[in-house]
């Protein structure tokens, strides 16, 4: 019985229908439809493979109407080593101009061989990830991996990172 | 197996251990210190701060859109103003504070957003020009992209709407604390509206004005890194019945004022 209450606390959050459109910061669900989801150690498992890995978190925006005496010194973008950086690819909602880059990029990345594992992550408590890997599994890949915990929870383990710059932003950061 | 190839093995070992990254990072947030400093007060020297200023701030924080600061001054005599400096975010400056004549500055308290885990500093100026630090380490992220509310519309509807509060009682050359809340989104431009996929143009505080009887107690130059509705807590040193005035302003150049009479009639 407190089995089956424990689980059914950790099943608050369910899978949206389609892709989440609110505020991309909040509780996210425990599972993924069509793919995997990582804890740290199946994350490290993963990358001694050919997994390909991707951290869609959204860039530093500088405000457009930012007055000219303010001070602005964006931070360096931390990321998993080896990580391509796609900011925008999480969005919940792409024109159809950016989900067709998304997937050349995605086929580029894995020379179209859509069985090629890919494994999405942004920060903690994110939905981005969840998104991207879903989108993923939409175009019809078959070993899709969500790594929930993000960069906050690789950190949190001493792990090293590396600052990485985004490869072209597909949408949301102009 | 060669001598040389022995010490880098044990290089790349201490490279790759937790300690080793824990004095990477180290190494990295005194360097953006350095630079933040350099960006802010020239060639000025920053000295330690901790007889000057006591820095209260949780150490992992519930929302990062709203995390409550609070700056005790130790000594009030010679205190010129106040720095807030959060590391890591984007815009670091979060505030400066000039203390006028009738300022009590021995606390100041205020809600900032908070970008990703940082050092927050504060610095004291005093008169003959020195600068004192403190610093505390928050861990927080997202704060700076957090939607600002719910609706949009609403929070411009309400903007602008002040409320002034003492809450001591009044008696001739004591310090009283007193309690600013400004309805205002303090849209920091880096938001994204959910719906359009925009990013809702930056539209915050630039300055509050306090003063007693139009002596000045507090100058805020602010920027996007105070919270959405900001709440400013603080004191001032009335030497006689009078009224105590706000002046808001943000930077669409729009004004807000509100007073209260000290004490409060009736």
């Amino acid at each position: 019985m407190l089995v089956l209450g424990l689980s059914w606390a950790r099943a608050e959050v369910p899978e949206p229908q389609d892709y989440w459109t609110g505020d991309p910061k909040g509780e996210v669900p425990a599972s993924l439809g069509g793919g995997r989801v990582l804890d740290l150690a199946a994350l490290r498992e993963e990358l001694k493979g050919n997994a390909i890995l991707i951290d869609v978190s959204r860039a530093q925006h500088r405000p457009d109407t930012l007055s000219k005496g303010t001070l602005w010194m964006p931070t360096p973008h931390k990321a998993i080593p080896a990580s391509h950086w796609w900011p925008g690819a999480g969005e919940g909602r792409l024109s159809p101009e950016q989900e067709s880059a998304f997937r050349l990029k995605l086929e580029s990345l894995t020379h179209a061989d859509k069985s090629t594992p890919v494994i999405f992550y942004c920060h903690e408590h994110c939905w981005l990830s969840w998104n991207a890997a879903k989108r993923t599994i939409g175009h019809g890949y078959s070993h899709i991996d969500w790594y929930p915990d993000g960069i906050e929870g690789w950190t949190r383990a001493n792990l090293p990172t590396e600052t990485v710059s985004a490869e072209s932003s597909i949408a949301g950061t102009p | 197996m060669g001598l040389r190839t022995f010490l880098l093995m044990i290089a790349l070992a201490i490279l790759a251990s937790p300690q080793a990254r824990a004095v990477e990072e180290e190494q990295e947030q005194a360097a953006r210190w350095a630079s933040i400093q350099q960006s802010v007060f020239g060639a000025r020297k920053v000295e330690d701060g901790s007889a000057w200023l006591s820095l209260e701030a949780p150490l992992r924080a519930l929302d990062a859109a709203l995390v409550p600061i609070s700056i005790e001054s130790k000594k009030t005599a010679g205190l010129k103003g106040l720095y807030l400096i959060i590391d890591e975010n984007p815009a670091p400056l979060a505030g400066h504070f000039s203390f006028g004549p009738e300022a009590d500055p021995s606390l100041l308290k205020l809600r900032v957003r908070v970008d990703a885990y940082t050092y927050i500093h504060a610095v004291a100026e005093t008169t003959d020009g020195h600068l004192y630090a403190v610093e505390r380490f928050v861990k927080a992220a997202g704060g700076c992209s957090a939607p600002a509310g719910a609706d949009e519309q609403q929070a411009l509807a309400d903007l602008g709407h002040i409320k002034l509060r003492v809450t001591d009682g009044f008696s001739p050359h004591t310090a009283l604390k007193a309690q600013l809340m400004i309805r205002h989104p303090n849209f920091n431009g880096m938001q994204m509206n959910q719906v359009t996929r925009l990013y809702t143009p930056a539209r915050f505080i630039k300055s509050i004005d306090v003063s007693f009887d139009d002596t000045a107690v507090l100058h805020v130059d602010s920027d996007i890194s105070m919270s959405t509705d900001p709440v400013l807590d603080f004191g001032f040193v009335p030497p006689h019945k009078g009224v105590l005035k706000v002046v808001v302003r943000d930077t669409s150049e729009a004004t807000f004022t509100q007073s209260i009479g000290v004490p409060a009639a009736g």
